[in-house]
């Protein structure tokens, strides 16, 4: 029940910051233009239009889960509000995982805002349904949550700047892990193969969830078994990374001095 | 939280690395099986000279935009015809986006039609490489039509004038969707047939323009108990484009068996009456690089002979070039037609960039193939050379097929 207070006053807050705000404007005004753009190339528009989108709202939501988790904690030290909540029965590990809930429905709900004015962009543009976009969505929110979890555990123990600058480079490590594979393929000091491989396994590996190609090109990927046991697998993935990192943000700040 | 938990917190933080390993490997190797693993990869890899913004972009999820710029970079340089810029730009291309059929059905024709010489023979060499960019497409798009056709139409059966290759390609496009999920378009059977035709395999042929026949005949008496085609056609009527095309696929399907029927029956005693072609030419070098190939064959007007210069050991040189580079290589085939029996071609070998001249010795060769006949000359040879004799130089080395063949051998002295 406290973790719940707290998620829903940390959305309550995230709703009124103004820079979160701006993020989901300038992304809906990009969706809006994205008719616009999509003349200027010689493809099919629709092809264009959904690319586009998907682009804006992974960009979008990449901004709003880093800016809006990495403060909730740093903030909360620097004004000392802390003290006052964590004078009443509330645990440590209940004010990070709080928070953390929170910061992933303000995602959620800034996502749900963007998928509206695309999916009716798209719908109202080629007058057929695109399911597949549901999907790249919903695997754009995983992948948020986790950007937000990795944000979280920094933020417990550094400042706001050193988090957001940490969550970015993560975040583009992460989206480049593919060229890492690549990397050991063509490596041959065994050493340096090792250290690649390890470092593909343990750094979170944001690509798993790009699936835009799939939702761009659906006659080249069709929404069967196989594609079912990747979705599946990799959200699996996702989860266990997130109560891993949670685990850490508390350890982390349950040792913190305040 | 007491010491004891905090200790187990801590050690199952560590302990679950085990399983976000584990998890990464299937997640690879899924992502491998449902084809969307590598592109990022490849395309931090190709050395490509892109600005590193579009990389950047492309990475970042933007993939079909920057396709779409760079892909209005290359037509560009058609227009400028800077051809040779343009395959490398159109391989970066697909590297973004692998899904971008036309650029491999655009940058395949570069390849085998716009490299030309100044007399407008295009670069032969190319052909190759032309069939393995579009490969690569028909392996990134396998579910799509359009390349598989591509390959067998244009290259294949236009090009290479390979027939047997051809059918090899529409029979792999039979059956797979358009990029709109439509089914497979009928110019697609009637492709096969014809190289069904061109390959002298004309049993199949007439079943494959039966088939389509058969569909089409379904296909309007849907339409007309749809009432989308009506009983009495006039002038004025105006149809529906699904009903045009289904009468019209009817109309091509029934005259085109109807014709190849009709030169079935009447080739039918080629065999026993047989044309001696008599097949004979000379040559005379003009001036270093030029030659004249002048000859006779008794073949009706509009016959082609294809005249062909290559190295003598071109097999193996085309082997060693199979990649970008055919610095290596020379091949010139011009077709020439039969007038009241003669033919001349001028093979013009002068610019180094197309015709480097690397080996000592050349083959030089005239060549009357039925299967690349119009059909007046097929009427006398037959589609296979059922009707084609020749005392001296008559070729049976292709299974199936008589053809007209004269080889010279010529060393480099007597050419440049």
């Amino acid at each position: 029940m406290t973790v719940w207070t707290i998620a829903r006053v940390t959305l309550g807050e995230a709703i009124r910051r103004k820079v979160l705000l701006v993020f989901l404007l300038v992304a809906l005004a990009l969706l809006l233009f994205s008719v616009i753009f999509a003349i200027f190339t010689p493809r099919e528009e629709i092809t264009m239009i959904i690319s586009f989108g998907m682009g804006v709202i992974t960009f979008a939501s990449a901004a709003i889960a880093v800016f809006g988790t990495a403060g909730l904690i740093p903030i909360e030290i620097e004004k000392r509000t802390i003290y006052t909540i964590l004078a009443k029965p509330v645990q440590r590990y209940q004010f990070v995982l709080g928070k953390f809930i929170g910061a992933a429905l303000t995602i959620l709900i800034n996502l749900v805002a963007m998928a509206v004015v695309f999916y009716l962009v798209v719908v109202l543009k080629s007058m057929r349904p695109h399911f597949q976009i549901f999907y790249g969505l919903l695997m754009i929110y995983f992948q948020m949550v986790l950007l937000s979890a990795v944000t979280m555990t920094l933020s417990v123990f550094t400042t706001q700047i050193i988090t957001i600058t940490g969550a970015l480079f993560v975040y583009i490590i992460g989206n480049i892990s593919e060229y890492v594979q690549s990397l050991i393929q063509i490596t041959q000091t065994p050493f340096v193969r090792i250290l690649l491989r390890g470092l593909h396994l343990i750094v979170p590996n944001f690509s798993n969830f790009n699936v835009v190609n799939s939702v761009v090109h659906p006659e080249n990927y069709p929404m069967d078994l196989m594609m079912l046991k990747y979705a599946s697998t990799t959200v699996g993935w996702g989860a266990i990374y997130v109560v891993a990192l949670m685990l850490l943000a508390v350890l982390l700040f349950q040792w913190r001095e305040i | 939280m007491q010491k004891r938990q905090i200790g187990l917190a801590y050690l199952l933080t560590i302990l679950l690395i085990i399983p976000i390993a584990l998890m990464q490997c299937s997640v690879d190797r899924f992502r491998g099986k449902v084809g969307l693993l590598g592109t990022s990869g490849k395309l931090l890899e190709s050395n490509s000279a892109l600005p590193s913004n579009m990389i950047g972009a492309a990475l970042a999820g933007f993939r079909e935009p920057v396709a779409g710029l760079l892909w209005v970079k290359a037509d560009d340089y058609f227009h400028q015809g800077k051809f040779a810029e343009m395959v490398p730009l159109m391989k970066v291309i697909t590297l973004i986006d692998p899904h971008m059929i036309d650029v491999y059905s655009t940058g395949a024709w570069h390849l085998d039609y716009n490299f030309v010489d100044k007399n407008e023979h295009s670069d032969r060499r190319l052909i190759p490489n032309a069939i393995q960019f579009l490969e690569e497409g028909v392996k990134n798009n396998p579910r799509v039509f359009d390349l598989y056709f591509e390959l067998g139409f244009t290259h294949y059966m236009m090009k290479a004038r390979d027939a047997s290759h051809a059918i090899y390609w529409f029979k792999r496009a039979d059956g797979k969707k358009t990029t709109d999920d439509q089914p497979t378009p009928r110019y697609v059977y009637h492709s096969l047939a014809h190289a069904y035709e061109m390959n002298g395999q004309i049993d199949e042929c007439l079943k494959t323009w039966q088939r389509c026949i058969d569909y089409s005949t379904a296909e309007v008496n849907r339409l007309r108990k749809s009432g989308e085609i009506p009983s009495n056609i006039t002038k004025n009527t105006t149809l529906s484009n699904e009903a045009t095309l289904a009468m019209w696929d009817l109309q091509v399907s029934k005259s085109n068996y109807d014709r190849v029927l009709t030169r079935k029956l009447l080739r039918a005693d080629l065999p026993s009456n047989r044309t001696n072609v008599n097949l004979e030419f000379t040559i005379k070098r003009i001036k270093p690089g030029v030659l004249l190939v002048s000859g006779v064959a008794n073949v009706p007007d509009n016959t082609k002979v294809d005249v062909l210069l290559r190295d003598a050991d071109w097999q193996e040189r085309a082997k060693r070039s199979f990649t970008w580079r055919i610095d290596n290589q020379t091949i010139f085939l011009d077709s020439a037609m039969v007038r009241s029996g003669k033919f001349q071609a001028k093979v013009d070998v002068t610019d180094d960039s197309f015709y480097p001249m690397k080996d000592s010795q050349y083959e030089l060769s005239a060549e009357i193939n039925p299967r690349l006949e119009p059909e007046e000359s097929q009427d006398k040879l037959g589609w296979s050379g059922e009707g084609l004799n020749d005392s001296h130089y008559l070729d049976t080395s292709t299974p199936g097929l008589r053809k007209a063949r004269k080889v010279v051998m010529l060393p480099l002295s007597a050419i440049k």
